[in-house]
């Protein structure tokens, strides 16, 4: 745990999975201010785990509650692909049952939307380093 | 320049005021983010409550050792209690609106009653809406509290958190919040 993988040379992929634009506009800038630079963005799942697939990233910041498709297998299916992926799970309102299913798949820790710098500073901080 | 020794006389007087819950939150197995002390008194400069709150859950649901929560809001508690899953804390709303949990913002001599009833179980106090509390009194009164709420949580087992807009406080008021509370940033 803690050790970034650094697809990039020295810098930290972050991928962010999420329906709204904004929201990933957002996520943009506070990873940014915490010093990631390079990012990966899906929009819906399929293009997730596709991008993943290719790509690879350190950690995912991914959205449980998106149209089309279950949130947890989405983690398992990117699991499934790489099974030391750092996936990150995100709502917008605390379900214990989602996020219990989610950690079961694979996902290493849960925050709740709207998220902020202290959050993604201390999750950057755990399971990588900049 | 006001002693924190020096406790207001409203707060010293107040009664108990609610019947408080002594039920655990239920844990989760999410990461612990937040390595806050027992005893010790949390501030946060933000607009809004997004990271007091995450603190709140994030305390609760998984830290081993904090298992009560009291929250003051200026928001709907219960739209806080569902949000965030937060069954078993207890929640009072700031509001001139009248109900059992609630205590309007310039009562705040029953903000101090109601954290001396809870901080003898231990446990974490979050307060959002200081920049309400102050509107609705005079800053030196809000301050007053807080160090007699700090005050009250050193003697205990329990961790006190508040949020306060930065934008609403000058520099020396802003310096006055920092001398007796450890800062909440990256």
């Amino acid at each position: 745990m803690g050790k970034c993988r650094c697809y990039d040379g020295e810098k930290m992929r972050v991928m962010i999975v999420d329906d709204s634009p904004m929201f990933r506009a957002v996520m943009r800038d506070i990873l940014v201010r915490v010093g990631v630079t390079d990012f990966l963005e899906a929009g819906n799942y399929a293009e997730a785990v596709e991008l993943y697939r290719k790509r690879g990233a350190d950690i995912v910041f991914m959205d449980m509650v998106l149209p089309g498709k279950n949130g947890v297998d989405v983690v398992s299916a990117i699991k499934k692909s790489d099974p030391s992926a750092r996936i990150v799970a995100m709502s917008s309102m605390v379900n214990k049952k989602m996020i219990l299913d989610a950690i079961d798949a694979g996902a290493i820790d849960f925050i709740i939307k709207p998220t902020n710098e202290i959050v993604v500073s201390n999750i950057i901080q755990v399971w990588g380093t900049v | 320049m006001i002693s924190r020794n020096i406790l207001p006389l409203a707060f010293l007087g107040a009664g108990s005021v609610m019947k408080l819950s002594r039920n655990k939150e239920e844990k989760l197995p999410i990461i612990p983010r937040y390595d806050l002390k027992k005893g010790e008194t949390y501030v946060i400069f933000e607009k809004g409550h997004d990271i007091g709150l995450d603190i709140l859950f994030n305390v609760l649901k998984a830290s081993l050792g904090v298992d009560y929560g009291l929250c003051f809001t200026r928001e709907n508690p219960e739209r806080i209690r569902e949000k965030y899953d937060l069954r078993n804390t207890n929640f009072v709303w700031l509001t001139r609106r009248r109900g059992e949990r609630n205590i309007p913002p310039d009562a705040i001599s029953r903000v101090a009653a109601v954290v001396r009833e809870f901080v003898m179980g231990g446990g974490i106090i979050y307060i959002d809406g200081i920049e309400y509390l102050i509107s609705n009194n005079d800053f030196l009164a809000v301050k007053n509290l807080l160090d007699h709420l700090s005050d009250m949580v050193t003697d205990s087992d329990a961790i006190l958190v508040y949020s306060v807009d930065p934008d609403i406080l000058d520099d020396r008021e802003k310096a006055l919040l920092e001398r007796f509370a450890s800062i909440i940033s990256i």
